[in-house]
């Protein structure tokens, strides 16, 4: 099954337009990863219209790449600057600037491209052997597992993501209840439209997107809260030796990697907590000698292997279960659904010559990774000093026509004006993003299966507790929710101390 | 005055209240107008929105009441109301910016806009403020109307490359 899926896969992917798009996307995921303050997320969210306007494949191998391009070239800054490009380049930092200071940037800017490539090969091993298997045991779910699994999803988002769990939940809530706005799906009513024809379908995904994230983080920068280095980066030429010094930190290498793809498959653990997690096991497993914190090769492997590796990883769930494992995997999994493309054992079964073609686009763009990320360094080294005068306003624009592009609907503009405002005010607040995007699609998969759930079941509620697997679903749902209640009265009682 | 962080908190808790006054607002009038608010699973699309309005308002008095409640003698340094004037400005003219894009153009607002937030963040260069606008406004055009064949807003003045 998995050979037929990538060889049908493969003669999509063989396409001219695949190619370059995925070649495309790797250079800008790097570029948007190196520059402070963007990030994987930001690089997918701004590329997102774009994607919607190619072939289908070609589209996803652009948004995958910059994925993966973006969650390497964060290291860039992190060990030329001492700032991490995105939050899960922050360990790099660890070791990546020290070893720069000791004249040996260039060292750890190619181990970090090498454990960050193969990191990202080893996941997406994982992901070929793994997602078919999920999604085969998955096509055993009715609607009263599907309704409980994005509960689940969404809860565990909440609960592992953050420590204010309450606000995560109240921002996933807000999520689900963004997505009931339109047409009612099962009725055909009309709900929350207020009368207005353009709020029939609801809000577009991408307007809630691009103003949640790109439009909210502009005008957080505006206020001058970024880090802000006065270093000007030097400059460094990563070379082959590189491939000789991984070559010493193999079991490393697959140890964070392995941790890597665990923690993606997490829904909300994400990268940065891999890479935190495999840097703390990589320095007790070292002998003291190495020397980490003050520039070990092997800090550098653990962190960048674990974070390219988690992409694999959250790519698992959000293909054969329909669960994003992150904020960058829902709006990975926002462009499938509105090409079509319905994720879960559903797409593995019909579709899997799309499937097959995910898998490989994926593969490739690390490959180009180690290739474009040797050749291209001194350029991204360069762009570091791009001016953020200039970069807001180019954003600022592209968010604008990006969104315009989709339908044409100036309407949509103000809607992610809007969502821009709704995002400012919930940053101010410390309230997470994610879970609003995750909540909005994972939303009316929950509602709906719930509601079908419910005209299949003789006997009401027991649907859920008669069948064994939506049974457990259920029970791991009750524990987060326990411990949500938990970690949200331990938070009320922490600030009675303060 | 300066804003903190229990203000926006604050304020969020204020949204949230009143998003869910008008979901119940929404369930008990415009819906029922629609017979949609009763009746079983199929046709009642009323009782999923209220079902999470009410999860959020428990949500909020359980936990986030209370801890509000107790934060509000420990405010912390906040931002200055003067630091958020130039974000502020940056907004209003995005705000500017979308409507001119319909009314205008993107051709006729994008260079204009651009300079205007290149000002606010600090360029003083006339050259900067007039090349960076000029290329960038060209090369997204490039990109999205001669590459991806997507139509810009053209405006009242009809303003467009024929890539």
């Amino acid at each position: 099954m998995i050979f037929e899926m990538l060889s049908s896969g493969a003669v999509l992917m063989a396409s001219p337009e695949v190619l370059l798009l995925t070649f495309l996307g790797v250079i800008l995921g790097l570029v948007i990863g190196a520059l402070p303050g963007l990030g994987p997320l930001m690089g997918v969210v701004l590329l997102l219209p774009v994607a919607l306007y190619v072939e289908p494949l070609a589209g996803l191998g652009l948004l995958i790449a910059v994925f993966v391009g973006g969650s390497c070239g964060g290291a860039i800054s992190a060990i030329l600057l001492r700032i991490p490009g995105t939050p899960i380049a922050a360990a790099t930092l660890f070791d990546g600037y020290p070893m720069a200071q000791k004249g040996r940037a260039a060292d750890a800017l190619g181990l970090a491209i090498c454990a960050s490539s193969l990191g990202g090969l080893f996941g997406g091993v994982l992901l070929i052997l793994f997602a078919p298997l999920l999604a085969a045991f998955a096509t055993r779910f009715g609607p009263p597992e599907l309704a409980l699994l994005g509960v689940l999803g969404l809860l565990s988002i909440a609960v592992v993501s953050r420590e204010d769990t309450t606000k995560g939940l109240l921002a996933g809530m807000l999520g689900m209840l963004i997505a009931t706005i339109g047409t009612d799906e099962l009725s055909t009513g009309y709900r929350f439209t207020f009368d207005s024809y353009q709020m029939l379908n609801g809000f577009h995904i991408v307007s809630i997107v691009v103003g949640l994230f790109a439009v909210s983080e502009m005008a957080w920068q505006f206020i001058g809260r970024e880090k802000v280095s006065s270093e000007s980066p030097r400059a460094a030429r990563p070379g082959l030796r590189s491939l000789k010094l991984i070559a010493r930190h193999i079991p490393n290498l697959l140890r964070s990697s392995t941790i890597g793809t665990f923690f993606g498959t997490l829904p909300g653990a994400g990268g940065d907590i891999s890479a935190f997690t495999s840097y703390a096991v990589a320095k007790a497993v070292a002998k003291p000698e190495e020397g980490y914190g003050e520039g070990a090769e092997g800090g550098v492997v653990a962190t960048e292997a674990a974070n390219n590796a988690t992409c694999g990883g959250a790519l698992i769930p959000t293909l054969s279960l329909g669960i994003p494992g992150d904020a960058t995997t829902a709006v990975l999994m926002g462009a499938l659904l509105i090409l079509g493309l319905f994720p879960g054992p559903a797409l593995f079964a019909d579709r899997p010559e799309v499937v097959g073609g995910i898998f490989l686009v994926y593969i490739l763009a690390n490959l180009f990774l180690l290739v474009l990320g040797f050749l291209l360094v001194p350029v991204f080294v360069r762009l570091l000093r791009l001016p953020k005068s200039s970069l807001i306003p180019t954003i600022l624009v592209l968010c604008a026509i990006g969104t315009f592009a989709l339908q044409s609907s100036v309407f949509d503009l103000w809607v992610m004006f809007g969502f821009g405002l709704l995002g400012i005010l919930l940053r101010a607040a410390d309230y997470p993003l994610a879970p609003v995007v995750i909540g909005t699609i994972l939303g009316p998969i929950v509602e709906n299966n719930f509601r079908r759930s419910m005209l299949i079941s003789r006997e009401g509620l027991w649907i859920f507790t008669d069948r064994p697997i939506s049974a457990v679903l259920l029970a791991l749902c009750c524990a987060l929710v326990a411990l949500a209640l938990w970690f949200g009265f331990r938070g009320k009682s922490t600030s009675r101390r303060a | 005055m300066r804003l903190t962080k229990l203000h926006a908190e604050l304020a969020i808790a204020a949204l949230f209240a009143a998003v869910v006054a008008l979901v119940f607002q929404q369930t008990r009038g415009n819906m029922v107008e629609q017979g949609i608010a009763s009746g079983g699973p199929y046709s009642n699309a009323a009782s999923y929105p209220e079902a999470l309005a009410l999860l959020i308002a428990a949500v909020l008095i359980v936990t986030l009441a209370p801890r509000l409640w107790a934060a509000r003698g420990h405010t912390p340094s906040g931002t200055p109301l003067t630091e958020l004037s130039r974000p502020a400005a940056m907004l209003l003219a995005f705000a500017c910016y979308l409507w001119a894009l319909g009314a205008a153009g993107y051709l006729a607002a994008t260079p204009f806009f651009m300079a205007l937030i290149m000002y606010l963040a600090g360029v003083r260069s006339p050259v900067q403020l007039i090349v960076v606008p000029l290329a960038v406004t060209l090369a997204l055009s490039a990109v999205f109307g001669g590459l991806l064949d997507v139509v810009l807003p053209r405006g009242q003045f009809g303003l467009a490359i024929p890539w």
